[in-house]
């Protein structure tokens, strides 16, 4: 909760060291001067500073993020209408990259300087620097212009009228392209993080036991080592859930993927300032509650640790 | 099996050498496991031709890279090596120049950034008791903050300029640093020859900059790689978007005038993506090979 209203302090001050008047940032730019009168006195910008952030806060904590000119409807309506199409793509990407990210991790942490461990290690450290844009673009190049296999981009054929089944075949059809980028950007992350994991907890004495147990080496990998390495992954993957949205954003962009990312754009080329701040205000609340959620599964997860 | 066996000896070596050094990480083992790393030669080429490339851009660089001409959306020739763009700049020589802004953005913030972490991180891991507690929560905060998007907010607020970003980057990386740092120095302060010194009569600063800054170094300085690579990454995404800093040269900006030609101009997508990716790996590889050879607990 503290650092929820930091945030919000830190976009007040944001607000207030812009040039111009704060009145068109707060809400937004295209309205006439009855409107602005009435905004002014609402924000309070006559007022002390102290007492501008107290309406401000009063504001956003009741979910009134202004009005967007560019969609006319209040800003909250517009980004609970993109939220949809954004989880989806981010729930695939984040699923898919766990569930290969820890696949691969293990099996290479568990053969460190194998062949297999050296290809895997220098893919993944590859495809780390690529930028996520730039593969979606690639992929765009390669399967949707050249092969003609996939859409090039939005979610749905705007032509066909499917419904049912084939609508959401189709809607699967549009989603490979860009949860493949994303899930690769994110692939490199988690296999990276599990084959060190892996690494170290299988120099630890409770493995060693296991081996002299005389135990397969299967069930230490699996059992022993992949179980103790899961803490520390899953912390770090929840704790980067804002990596995954900005990586969501430039995907989005360059697939015209209708979710929160393209709403961004949007916002930003059209100046649509409370637009703006209410998904950077989202974006940065998302991340503060992943990162509380990582603590109270970490501590589910791990007996040793309990917060009082 | 044979690797199985290898690795048992490796793993007895790094521990003995580890005790026979003693304390230091920084020891003479680090540079000598450092130098194995085989990426390390690869890494340090590729980062060594990009600061030449960047240097000498004005140089080497065939043409102007903002200078027009009616070649338009030509394929990569001898003329024109990676192609021309939609108004018929040359691809190839806006690649070269946007290698400054890359490495400019990538250094100069991991360098602020590493600089506050290190002050922050060490009066805090220090002075431990209020300040910690006070710095830590501040650490948090920004922590938390999403970096991309507050330096998009920012640019839009306040306009679009290089050091901006350099600046929003720099004021977002720190944390990680100043926490690295911090748990460095708590583990280091009961050490034995920290307590030697101090039994010794050592004043506090020296024992501060002789003994304990330079054994906690080895993380910050990984750290410190691994935001090149990241802070890179994120400007090209900004000018991707179209937010970059219009009077430079910026590979995220060429992806961007690139997004509209897919269909008729590959070469605008791939050659600048390519640089970007080659960068960013060149400094992660070296960032790599530093955490493998100051960690002994992976040296197995």
């Amino acid at each position: 909760m503290p650092l929820v209203l930091a945030v919000l302090v830190l976009t007040f001050i944001l607000i207030h060291l812009a040039p111009g008047d704060p009145i068109y940032i707060l809400a937004g730019d295209g309205g006439d001067k009855a409107y602005y009168t009435e905004m002014r006195a609402y924000y309070g910008l006559d007022r002390p500073l102290p007492e501008q952030l107290v309406r401000y806060l009063l504001a956003v904590i009741h979910g009134d993020f202004g009005y967007s000119f560019t969609y006319q409807q209040p800003v909250l309506q517009v980004i609970l209408g993109r939220i949809p199409a954004t989880l989806l793509l981010m729930g695939t990407a984040l699923a898919l990259s766990t569930i290969l990210g820890l696949l691969l991790g293990t099996l290479t942490g568990s053969r460190p300087h194998t062949k297999l461990d050296r290809v895997i290690t220098a893919l993944t450290l590859t495809v780390y620097g690529i930028p996520v844009f730039w593969l979606g673009q690639l992929l765009i190049i390669v399967f949707a212009i050249w092969l003609k296999w996939f859409p090039i981009e939005g979610m749905v054929s705007v032509r066909d009228d499917y419904t049912g089944i084939f609508y959401g075949l189709d809607v699967l059809h549009h989603l490979a392209l860009p949860a493949i980028s994303l899930t690769l950007s994110q692939l490199a992350l988690t296999v990276r993080l599990t084959r060190t994991t892996v690494r170290e907890v299988l120099g630890e004495d409770f493995v060693r036991t296991a081996r002299a147990k005389g135990l397969p080496e299967r069930v230490v990998v699996l059992r022993h080592a992949l179980r103790n390495a899961l803490l520390p992954i899953v912390t770090v993957i929840g704790n980067e859930i804002g990596l995954l949205l900005t990586g969501a954003a430039l995907t989005e962009t360059v697939f015209a993927w209708p979710g929160l990312g393209r709403l961004l754009l949007s916002a930003t080329l059209n100046r649509d300032y409370p637009l703006l701040m209410a998904i950077f205000i989202l974006v940065a609340v998302t991340v503060i509650i992943a990162n509380l959620f990582t603590d109270l599964l970490y501590t589910w997860l791990d007996p040793r640790v309990r917060y009082k | 099996m044979e690797t199985h066996e290898r690795s048992e000896r490796w793993s007895i070596d790094a521990s003995t050498s580890t005790s026979l050094v003693g304390h230091h990480k920084w020891q003479p083992g680090f540079w000598w496991r450092f130098r194995r790393q085989p990426t390390v030669l690869l890494g340090l080429t590729f980062m060594l031709a990009l600061v030449l490339i960047a240097l000498g851009a004005d140089l080497i660089a065939p043409h102007d890279p903002f200078a027009i001409s009616n070649m338009v959306l030509s394929p990569p020739s001898v003329a024109h090596l990676f192609g021309t763009d939609d108004l018929g700049r040359d691809v190839f020589s806006g690649v070269m120049h946007g290698a400054r802004v890359s490495l400019l953005v990538g250094f100069v913030s991991a360098f602020v950034a590493t600089l506050i972490g290190v002050v922050i991180g060490g009066l805090a891991g220090y002075f431990g008791g209020l300040v910690d507690d006070g710095l830590m929560r501040l650490t948090e905060v920004f922590l938390v903050v999403p970096r991309f998007f507050l330096a998009l907010i920012v640019v839009v607020l306040l306009g679009s300029n290089i050091w901006l970003i350099v600046l929003v980057l720099s004021l977002t990386y720190w944390p990680f640093t100043a926490r690295v740092l911090r748990a460095q120095i708590l583990t280091m302060r009961t050490r034995d020859y920290v307590l030697a010194a101090r039994a010794v009569g050592t004043p506090e600063i020296r024992i501060l900059l002789r003994h304990v800054l330079p054994g906690a170094l080895p993380p910050v300085i990984t750290q410190a790689s691994l935001q090149v690579g990241s802070a890179i990454l994120v400007e090209a995404g900004l000018s991707f978007l179209g937010l970059g800093d219009p009077n430079v040269v910026s590979w995220g900006a060429m992806l961007n005038d690139a997004q509209q030609f897919v269909f008729v101009a590959w070469w605008m997508s791939v050659f600048p993506g390519l640089a970007i990716t080659l960068t960013v790996l060149g400094v992660n590889l070296v960032a790599d090979a530093l955490t493998e050879a100051w960690n002994p607990r992976l040296a197995s």
